[in-house]
């Protein structure tokens, strides 16, 4: 009875936003698909070509090399940002003195522009003006020192850590709010029974916890898929493509060379490829979910 | 006892350590912003301003148009952000608690919404705002940044709504409350940290939206603060004047952090009177 | 969902055109003989290429407010129309509402630019550039530097951009530090050489380059290619698509030299992880000898040169039994294309007119620094030479071939960047670039 009573909200509290998706997100959603299915010239002008694009994006292996990077650095910047923002969010959850200015200072980065944070660390990274290798070679650690953003080794990983770095704050505050809703009594029942903070951590609050980073892993997986600035600041892709993403390529494609279809169609396959790696995501981490 | 401290005093070390990178960071972009040019390029990184050149200040504010451009960036972001805010939260609402027909649909339809790189999408984009007369409009922009927050707002919000007890609408049923009010007075007000959440990070986003503003906005007056900045990035890419985009910086950045310290004490308040209630 | 998304894209697609040309409807260009009589008062944009707060952006100001001054009741709006926001520009004028005067629209010799002509979009400049100048006295098209004509003109006929400046890439070298350890400019390879190991006997790196933005890595082995090889042949192989680099052994035999000049050390430590600001700032702070690059050097950096600095410029070495174009100078002009369906197209072609003025264009090569495409205005007095290189030049070739357009940049100017890192060498090179241009081009 309550169900059937809350039905009749379904209709008139999805209207507004499904509304403005449709005309403002999926409208030119679709155009998109229709404008890769042509050949375009910079001015505009347009030839049919079918799935020609298609066929073309299958064997270009700028595109593969390009996904590849973008799933690494996915992969890469996943690891370095999941577990200290878990790591953050918790502690600043300990009833900490000066709690609230370490809450301000670990968002602060997010509101400096890409731009600037890039310029920053391209001179940070410099590998002589530069202060990382001077600081590793004061610490005796020169044996560590690289060229950073010019190594194909280390550049990819380079710039996720910055970007990492730049929008860690967003997820401490997400994550965050997910410790603050955890519910106090069954914590506090496990501290009178003697539970270490490390194994309640462990066993209370992740599980509890589970939908919340199923949730950030998949945004983080679909935001990272499209990753582009931090790239075309401070790489451009290189060295040698070793940092081109699908972001940066379609952009180029688009931009540099004025191929609107191709790029149409790259950002087509990118949304197929995102909603495809989404949907695994979430079935795999829901089956984890079964476990407890 | 001790185990206590040593924790506090680690969590504190490592705390500590995150925010003097940040500290250095906003101290090296203040730093800069009073240096000139040629102290900029010349000195190693951290070397400090000889002289303070608050001169910087005055040149980025006139050339980013900080005045008019400051005006339209906080109609645009506050507008978008709370349409944006209040449409997620009516939206996520049945698709986090009510079982219907189609729903998984509709939610993989604001998951789409996330998926969909913005380089492509432009020019369609560009077309609908021209065929609807709201190219080159704020009304335009408000409206295409609300639909972008849309997307992360109900999916964040969603997944708090899910973490509330199922017995928070039954008991509220035999109390007699009907289901729209008891969204407005029983599941909204819990849902203080979430909402602060979106909100931030809505406004956020939108504050620092450069490509849409870029596209769909070509009258001076009506340009947001992005646009300004962009100008000074420019000049300091292919005119050194690197001292300006640090003071641009400066100027975009300190309204957007007293708001933050200002919203955070609302999080904090929220959350108070969601434990008094529990 | 998936049937939703079905329906819904069958709605939308049956209801709507592809593309984005809204072309308004052609009106009828004004007659040439008498324009200026027909210029009437009224609003003009104008892309420009100068940043807010730039020296450059101030001189066009006060270009734009002569006019309003001269047709009262004119507004002309400056619109920052470069790098980033090119995608904006370029979308107003598919759709038909683009800023009446723009740059970027038109390059002869880059065939990728060319269909804007073909779509209509752009005025012929050359009836009106026929016509006497009052200025002058003779023909508007007269002022110009004949060597630029081949950048103005479309092969298919008919002119549709005027250059406001030109930027010729050239060898900039640290005078001072090359006299106090004696080394005289560079004027062929075995000089660069010799240099080379002369600067490294006194402890300075030879050359500043940048590795994060590799078309910059690529001037290198453009420049090489130019002199070995030749630009004709080398722009039928890389940017026509026609043949290979192994058909013609003066591709291999630039890159062995771009390979010798890598392995004496000649570019400086690091340069791999420094940006283009930076390894230019390393150049004027003595650090490095020399730089390759285009001649914005000097107003880019203008802020930061120290004021003793004695910068000389040498057009890229000639190359001693090289079959190529030893005394071609790569150069690309910036060209004001003026949009042929505005509302105020004689008002916009002054604006033109007035931009490539002897006297504008000689406030922008004395204040700014900008090298002209104009006669008679002199040389940017902080380029010294650049007049005698630019007289003593053969010719003026487009720079990088007209590559940065094709998708061939991607495979061609990445193995430079492996090269000059050391991961490869030349015959290596070359078979990789085959390999990337035979994909593109299907050949």
């Amino acid at each position: 009875m309550l169900g059937k009573a809350q039905r009749r909200l379904v209709v008139p509290f999805l209207l507004p936003a499904l509304a403005l998706l449709a005309v403002f997100f999926l409208y030119p959603l679709v155009r998109t698909a229709q404008l890769s299915g042509y050949a375009f010239e910079r001015s505009g002008a347009a030839a049919f070509a079918g799935l020609g694009q298609y066929a073309r994006l299958a064997g270009d292996p700028d595109y593969g090399n390009a996904l590849k990077n973008t799933f690494m650095m996915t992969f890469v910047g996943g690891c370095m940002l999941f577990p200290p923002a878990v790591a953050i969010a918790w502690a600043l959850n300990q009833r900490l003195r000066g709690e609230r200015f370490y809450r301000f200072v670990v968002f602060a980065p997010v509101v400096l522009s890409v731009a600037v944070v890039s310029l920053m660390w391209k001179f940070l990274l410099h590998p002589t003006l530069g202060l990382i290798n001077p600081a590793l070679e004061s610490l005796s650690l020169g044996g560590l020192a690289r060229t950073w953003l010019g190594d194909p080794a280390t550049a990819l990983p380079s710039v996720a850590f910055v970007s990492v770095w730049h929008g860690i704050g967003i997820w401490v505050v997400l994550l965050s709010a997910g410790f603050a809703r955890l519910p106090a009594e069954v914590l506090e029942a496990g501290r009178i029974d003697g539970a270490g903070e490390w194994r309640l951590f462990r066993s209370a609050m992740l599980p509890m916890m589970r939908d919340l980073f199923r949730i950030l892993v998949v945004l983080w997986f679909v935001q990272s898929m499209q990753a582009f600035a931090f790239v075309y600041i401070m790489t451009r892709g290189g060295p040698f493509g070793s940092t081109a993403l699908a972001g940066t390529l379609a952009y180029s494609v688009a931009f540099d060379q004025g191929d609107l279809g191709y790029a149409a169609a790259m950002g087509v396959a990118l949304v197929v490829i995102i909603l495809v790696g989404t949907l695994v995501l979430n079935r795999v981490m829901r089956r984890d979910a079964l476990e407890y | 006892m001790t185990r206590w401290s040593t924790r506090t005093l680690l969590i504190h070390l490592c705390l500590g350590a995150v925010a003097l990178s940040t500290v250095s960071a906003f101290g090296w972009v203040f730093n800069v912003s009073m240096k000139t040019n040629t102290e900029f390029l010349r000195t190693s990184p951290w070397t400090l301003a000889t002289s303070w050149h608050w001169d910087n200040y005055a040149q980025a504010w006139a050339n980013a148009h900080v005045g008019g451009y400051f005006g339209n960036s906080v109609v645009v972001s506050v507008s978008a952000t709370a349409l944006g805010v209040v449409l997620a939260t009516f939206a996520a609402y049945p698709l986090a608690r009510i079982r219907f027909r189609l729903s998984g649909a509709v939610m993989g339809l604001f998951l789409l919404g996330l998926m969909v790189p913005w380089m492509v999408t432009f020019i369609p984009l560009y077309l609908a705002l021209q065929d609807l007369g709201l190219l080159d409009t704020r009304l335009g922009l408000v409206l295409v940044y609300a639909t972008g927050n849309l997307p992360f707002n109900v999916f964040v919000l969603t997944g708090f709504m899910r973490t509330l007890p199922r017995e928070l609408e039954e008991a509220a049923a035999m109390d007699g409350a009907s289901p729209a009010r008891t969204f407005v007075s029983v599941i909204v007000p819990l849902l203080g940290p979430g909402l602060a959440s979106v909100t931030i990070i809505s406004f956020l986003q939108n504050w620092n939206e450069f490509f849409y503003a870029l596209v769909l906005i070509h009258t001076p007056e009506r340009m947001t603060l992005p646009l300004g900045l962009f100008q000074l990035g420019q000049a300091a890419d292919y005119g050194t004047n690197w001292v300006t985009l640090f003071a641009g910086m400066m100027i975009t950045v300190v309204p957007v952090l007293a708001v933050f310290a200002l919203m955070q004490n609302h999080i904090t308040r929220g959350l108070t009177a969601g434990a008094l209630k529990g | 969902m998936k049937r939703t998304l079905a329906a819904l894209s069958a709605l939308l697609l049956a209801g709507c055109s592809v593309g984005g040309t809204v072309t308004k409807a052609t009106g009828q260009a004004p007659a040439a003989t008498g324009w200026r009589d027909t210029i009437k008062a009224g609003p003009l944009e104008a892309g420009v290429l100068s940043a807010e707060g730039t020296p450059g952006l101030k001189l066009l100001r006060e270009v734009a407010d002569g006019l309003q001054r001269d047709y009262r009741g004119s507004a002309v709006t400056l619109t920052f129309a470069n790098t980033q926001a090119r995608p904006a520009i370029e979308q107003r004028w598919r759709a038909g509402q683009p800023p009446d005067a723009d740059y970027g629209m038109f390059d002869g010799t880059d065939p990728a630019t060319l269909s804007w002509v073909d779509q209509g979009k752009l005025l012929d400049l050359e009836p009106y550039l026929k016509q006497t100048d009052p200025d002058t006295g003779k023909p508007w098209l007269d002022r110009f530097n004949p060597s630029v004509l081949k950048f103005m003109r479309h092969p298919g006929g008919g002119i549709y951009g005027v250059p406001s400046e030109l930027s010729v890439h050239v060898l900039f070298y640290n005078a001072k530090l090359f006299r106090g350890l004696g080394i005289q400019p560079p004027r062929t390879w075995d000089d660069l050489l010799a240099a080379t190991d002369k600067l490294k006997a006194g402890g300075v790196a030879p050359i500043a380059v940048t590795g994060l933005f590799e078309p910059y890595m690529g001037m290198w082995s453009d420049h090489l290619w130019l002199r070995t090889a030749g630009y004709d042949r080398t722009r039928q192989v890389v940017t026509a698509g026609k043949g290979n680099l192994k058909d013609d052994p003066a591709f291999l035999k630039g890159l062995t030299m771009l390979q010798d000049l890598r392995d004496r050390g000649a570019f400086i430590k690091g340069f791999e992880g420094t940006d283009f600001t930076a390894a230019q700032a390393q150049f004027f702070q003595g650090k490095a000898g020399m730089i390759l690059m285009g001649s914005w050097l000097v107003s880019e950096m203008k802020d930061v040169i120290p004021a003793d600095f004695e910068l000389g410029v040498v057009p890229f070495p000639a190359v001693t039994g090289g079959g190529g174009d030893q005394g071609a100078v790569m150069a690309a002009p910036q060209e004001v294309s003026i949009y042929r369906s505005g509302d105020h197209v004689p008002l916009a072609l002054e604006w033109a007119r007035r931009l490539t003025s002897v006297k504008v264009q000689t406030r922008r090569a004395t204040e700014i620094g900008e090298v002209s495409a104009v006669l008679g205005v002199p040389s940017p007095p902080g380029i010294p030479g650049i007049d005698a290189l630019l007289a003593g030049a053969d010719d003026l070739r487009p720079r990088d071939f007209g590559l940065m357009r094709t998708k061939a940049k991607d495979v061609v100017y990445p193995e430079i960047a492996k090269l000059l890192f050391g991961k490869q060498d030349a015959a290596q090179t070359q078979a990789a670039i085959d390999r990337g241009l035979r994909r593109v081009y299907g050949n």
